[in-house]
């Protein structure tokens, strides 16, 4: 039997904020156990939580890249339970109302719902001792922002596949780098995914029951457990079994998942509204000017590089690249040839910085370059060796382009060229009248670079010989 | 409000991480039921049964300035039990 | 010289003009928490009471002049005073000590005042006799077989027999109020958001305030300007005028009182109608006008409290399970754990309000319960509003009768009556002051409350001064 598989995401990250989301401690990745930690983040008795400005606004800003509506008014709440790693028993997070709602990723040809993004604060790190006797609680991670984003798995198009989840994830990542809203550093844990998996005959209508899987650290490991569940999930419906609704745990070391909870025991989390802390109010003001800060994403500059005359291979390689965007981005604003741009970065930039990553000359230089070779004042090989001596050296790049040559205007170049048809009868009525014009146009060209020294272009050289020589 | 079984006594018991003995509970469950009974007069109220949430603007939140966190010794001082500067429990838990 | 005669206003002014140092007046104050510990006021009197004064002393010398230089001051035990124990009279905290300072502890000490001891109170301010601590009941200062009132009791019998001329309490449905009324001394409960509350063991948050607990009505309001203020810890704290002061003295002719119709009906043959009719006479002879008013949600408070406050009461105490602070028991598994430690740790009252918590909170009952009483709190906020746009204040008794016995009342219902009075301001947000007034059969103190609008505790104030006799306590 074929089954069709529906996927759905909660992903979890952590902003990038100096601060911790509900008091002003350092939101810090290590340090010694507890240092990071005031009586807000405690837990302690008496302490009161204040939202952090910037941990919203953050919030915000993912919300509007993927396309969110942002609630004007965005309540928090209690999320009761009680867990070592929550020092207050409850998780200040967001139920009701949250920041944003809506939005979607595109995944291959899919635009991906998503159902919302919420704003909510990290438990404590809990660390077995090397003795194996205690559990140990450090609540550093308490209170560091997160978000987390939910898929509509409800709705068409959702993910199907591990591979698509990845792809999901992987934009998704992209997106928060890019946008500055979180690092996602896996390895640090910031960003992690609960996965849930439910499959249901082809075409059938009614879905599957839903089984999740919490924790996932790594994408490999939400490939290999997405694709574990699939299989496990067809295995009990083609022996007639039924899945049960459940949590799971992936044990990614021994590439299998076993159950945590089942759903009778599903907590009951007791929702309400903090009453430490007010509602916010989000005004159209604040939005448009969260709006702003937002730079381009990748799918939108390529779409842009595209138009501007790039093609797809080159414009790929640039949008992948932080350094090259930067760059790129920089010099075409004092120089509109994007497509000399692009030659540059990709060609003799590209080849330059592989080992350090790092761009020596400036997009200034890069642009009165390209720009002094399209107005014909500098050729190719003469701009090369301008190039190379502002890669290594501070140079004055128009001084340079003066002395080294190429700087024959276009009055001095047809000048010249006049005085060269007229020394040169016979090569002209060759030209005019015969078997080989091509080849005695190069022959032109060649006594053009020669009789200035290579100061000529020989492109505009070539233009206006043919001109002349009608 | 129908009456209170000790079946959902024991449940709002394991919410509320306390344990009664049978007895216990069961005492308990009438004074509870008369509490419920006396609470019950709001369902009277005619009312508008919606959250009205009172509120701040954006503007108004905390800034984003670090300040000093509180020594670990300090954190740790009502703490039954420590291990390396972190509280400590005799369990093996994983992360929730 | 007998201080505790004294108003914390004269006192004040003794120290400020030399007449007596803060060293003695402390002394004099530790000396008396000494003599009357057999009514269990206080949990601890602070060993650098006195060394504090001494440091004032010289602050003194040195030209400082804050509100409350040199005054020995109590607080009740859920208010947290950076290095001082700290237990809410719960066994579960007993040997907790305060990693920091509470918002108010801050302001006191600021202000110059010497914080000499903590006062007893009800568990984790659940109760309304002071028999629920877990230290030992309190006595009321003027009759050793009643109760003074809870869950502020300590404070307010502390104040009464001139332990301090001047206690914190908290108030969440009549903790202030309540005990001050029984204890013949005078309470406010501030406007919710008026004092912060960083620092405070939370009961329940959205409700709850601190409050002075005085001998005179200006006591009251020059304490309550040094407690008052926006505090950057607390989001719900609000900025408003601190004019408490301002109109003590003015005549309140032309004010306008309100008169609750459906209080009066139900106040018919109580206790305590002899002190609001008598109100109601004082006041009209200076010139106060009267306006019957109604609101028709008042006897929903009471329910809606017995809602909210557990909802909020459960999620707050949840911290409390023996992991970070507290005492552990240590069970099979984590959850053992914390069933154990919380069960030995809580006392009935609190498990009690604990589970009803969890069941107004818990799926399928939310909105019946929890929602609801929102809904009716809302409707009681829009009573007010209404009222008081007819109004300047309203009139309304402190409690049923005067402090009843120790042990009378044992079931939990007759004891949550206590506060049929009390918890409207609480539910409405709106300050209220209790202020001495007539007495008894049995001679013990009555008192009335008088409710203002949302930050106009001034005005509550200069109605309570015109009531007022003199000064109250022993």
């Amino acid at each position: 039997m074929e089954y069709d598989v529906v996927i759905g995401l909660e992903v979890h990250a952590e902003l990038k904020t100096k601060t911790k989301v509900f008091c002003p401690c350092k939101n810090e990745f290590g340090g010694q156990p507890n240092t990071h930690c005031c009586p807000v983040c405690l837990g302690l008795p008496g302490a009161l939580p204040t939202l952090n400005k910037e941990a919203l606004k953050l919030a915000i800003k993912a919300g509007l890249a993927l396309g969110c509506q942002i609630n004007e008014l965005s309540v928090f709440e209690r999320k009761n339970y009680f867990y070592p790693d929550l020092p207050k028993a409850y998780q200040i997070s967001q139920m009701v109302r949250p920041i944003c709602l809506g939005g979607h990723l595109k995944v291959g040809e899919k635009e991906i719902p998503i159902n919302r993004i919420h704003l909510e604060e990290d438990a404590g790190k809990l660390i077995h001792s090397s003795d194996g006797s205690v559990t140990m609680i450090d609540y550093n991670r308490g209170g560091v922002p997160l978000i987390e984003l939910v898929t509509e798995a409800l709705q068409e198009p959702h993910l199907e596949s591990a591979e698509e989840a990845v792809e999901f994830l992987e934009k998704l990542r992209q997106v928060y780098i890019f946008t500055g809203v979180a690092d996602c550093e896996i390895e640090k844990g910031q960003m992690r995914a609960d996965v849930n998996v439910s499959i249901k005959p082809k075409g059938s209508s009614a879905f599957g029951t839903k089984v999740e899987m919490k924790n996932i650290m790594g994408f490999k490991a939400v490939y290999r457990a997405i694709n574990y569940e699939i299989e496990r999930q067809k295995n009990i419906l083609s022996k007639g079994g039924v899945i049960e609704q459940e949590t799971r745990r992936w044990d990614d070391n021994a590439q299998e998942s076993y159950t945590m909870r089942k759903k009778e025991n599903a907590q009951d989390y007791r929702y309400f509204p903090d009453p430490d802390l007010l509602a916010v109010e989000v005004s159209k003001t604040v939005v448009d000017e969260i709006r702003r800060e937002i730079p381009m994403l990748p799918e939108e500059l390529k779409e842009k590089y595209l138009s501007l005359g790039l093609s797809d291979y080159e414009a790929s390689i640039i949008v992948k690249d932080q350094n090259l965007i930067d760059f790129f981005e920089k010099t075409l604003k004092l120089c509109s040839n994007a497509k000399a741009i692009s030659n540059w970065l990709l060609g003799e930039i590209s080849s330059l910085s592989k080992d350090d990553n790092m761009i020596k000359i400036s997009p200034d230089d890069m642009a009165k370059i390209i720009n002094l070779m399209d107005d014909g004042k500098l050729n190719r090989s003469v701009a090369k060796t301008i190039f190379t001596k502002a890669w290594n050296e501070n140079v004055d790049v128009e001084a340079l382009a003066k002395t080294l040559g190429g700087n024959l205007s276009e009055t001095e170049l047809e000048e010249m060229i006049v005085s060269i048809i007229e020394k040169n009868p016979k090569a002209v009525s060759d030209y005019q009248n015969g078997a080989e014009p091509e080849k005695l146009l190069k022959w032109f060209v060649g006594q053009v670079m020669k009789e200035s020294r290579g100061k000529a272009n020989a492109v505009k050289a070539e233009e206006i010989l043919k001109e002349k020589l009608k | 409000m129908e009456k209170i079984t000790l079946e959902e006594m024991k449940k709002l018991a394991t919410l509320s991480a306390l344990e009664f003995e049978e007895a216990e509970l069961e005492a308990f469950s009438q004074e509870f039921q008369t509490i419920l009974d006396m609470v019950d007069e709001i369902k009277l109220a005619k009312t508008e049964n919606k959250l009205i949430y009172k509120s701040h603007k954006f503007e108004e939140l905390r800034e984003d300035v670090p300040e000093q966190s509180m020594p670990q010794e300090l954190a740790l001082i009502n703490s039954p039990k420590t291990r390396k500067g972190a509280f400590a429990v005799s369990q093996m838990l994983e992360e929730d | 010289m007998q201080y505790e005669k004294y108003s914390l206003l004269q006192l004040v002014d003794m120290i400020k003009t030399h007449k007596v140092t803060s060293e003695e007046l402390t002394r004099y104050f530790v000396a008396r928490c000494e003599e009357k510990k057999e009514y269990n006021a206080l949990l601890e009197i602070f060993d650098d009471a006195i060394e504090n004064a001494k440091a004032m002393d010289k602050k003194i010398s040195e030209g400082f002049d804050g509100k409350l230089a040199g005054i020995p001051v109590i607080i009740k035990d859920n208010i947290f005073y950076e290095g001082k124990k700290c237990t809410c009279s719960s066994k579960f905290l007993e040997n907790y000590v305060a990693q920091y300072c509470s918002t108010v502890v801050q302001k006191l000490l600021e202000a110059g005042a010497i914080i000499i001891a903590r006062a007893n109170m009800d568990e984790f301010a659940m109760g309304s006799s002071t028999e629920n601590s877990a230290f030992g009941l309190t006595h009321n200062a003027l009759d050793f077989d009643r109760v003074p009132g809870g869950s502020s009791g300590g404070s307010a019998t502390s104040v009464a027999l001139g332990l301090a001329p001047l206690a914190l309490g908290t108030d969440t449905g009549g903790s202030i109020r309540q005990p001050s009324a029984y204890n013949g001394i005078v309470g406010i409960k501030p406007t919710y958001g008026r004092v912060s509350r960083f620092g405070v063991v939370a009961f329940s948050s959205s409700i709850e305030q601190v409050g002075p607990m005085t001998k005179t009505v200006a006591d009251n309001a020059y304490a309550l300007e040094v407690l008052a203020g926006k505090c950057t810890h607390d989001e719900t704290s609000i900025a408003a005028p601190i004019d408490f002061l301002q109109n003590i003295e003015k005549p309140i002719k032309s004010i306008k009182i309100g008169l609750v119709n459906e209080v009066e009906a139900m106040l018919c043959g109580m206790e305590s109608e002899k002190a609001y009719k008598s109100a109601i006479e004082v006041l009209k002879n200076k010139g106060a006008e009267f306006v019957k008013v109604s609101m028709p949600s008042f006897s929903l408070a009471l329910p809606c409290y017995y809602i909210i406050a557990p909802a909020e009461a459960t999620s707050n105490l949840g911290r409390f399970d023996g992991i970070k602070y507290t005492k552990r028991v240590e069970g099979a598994d984590i959850n053992e754990t914390y069933s154990k430690s919380r069960s030995a740790g809580f006392g009935k009252e609190v498990k009690r309000r604990i589970m009803l918590g969890n069941f107004v909170l818990s799926s399928g009952f939310f909105d019946a319960y929890y929602i609801k009483a929102k809904a009716v709190q809302q409707a009681l906020i829009d009573e007010s509003k209404k009222i008081f746009s007819v109004c300047d204040a309203i009139l309304l008794p402190t409690t049923t009768g005067t402090a009843f016995k120790l042990g009378e009342k044992k079931d939990p219902i007759s004891m949550y009556k206590e506060d049929y009075f009390t918890i409207p301001a609480n539910m409405m947000k709106l300050p209220a002051i209790s202020v001495p007034h007539e007495k008894g059969e049995n001679g013990m103190p009555l008192a009335v409350q008088i409710m203002g609008k949302e930050f106009d505790e001034k005005t509550i104030y200069q109605i309570a001064h015109a009531i007022e006799g003199g000064v109250h306590g022993i």
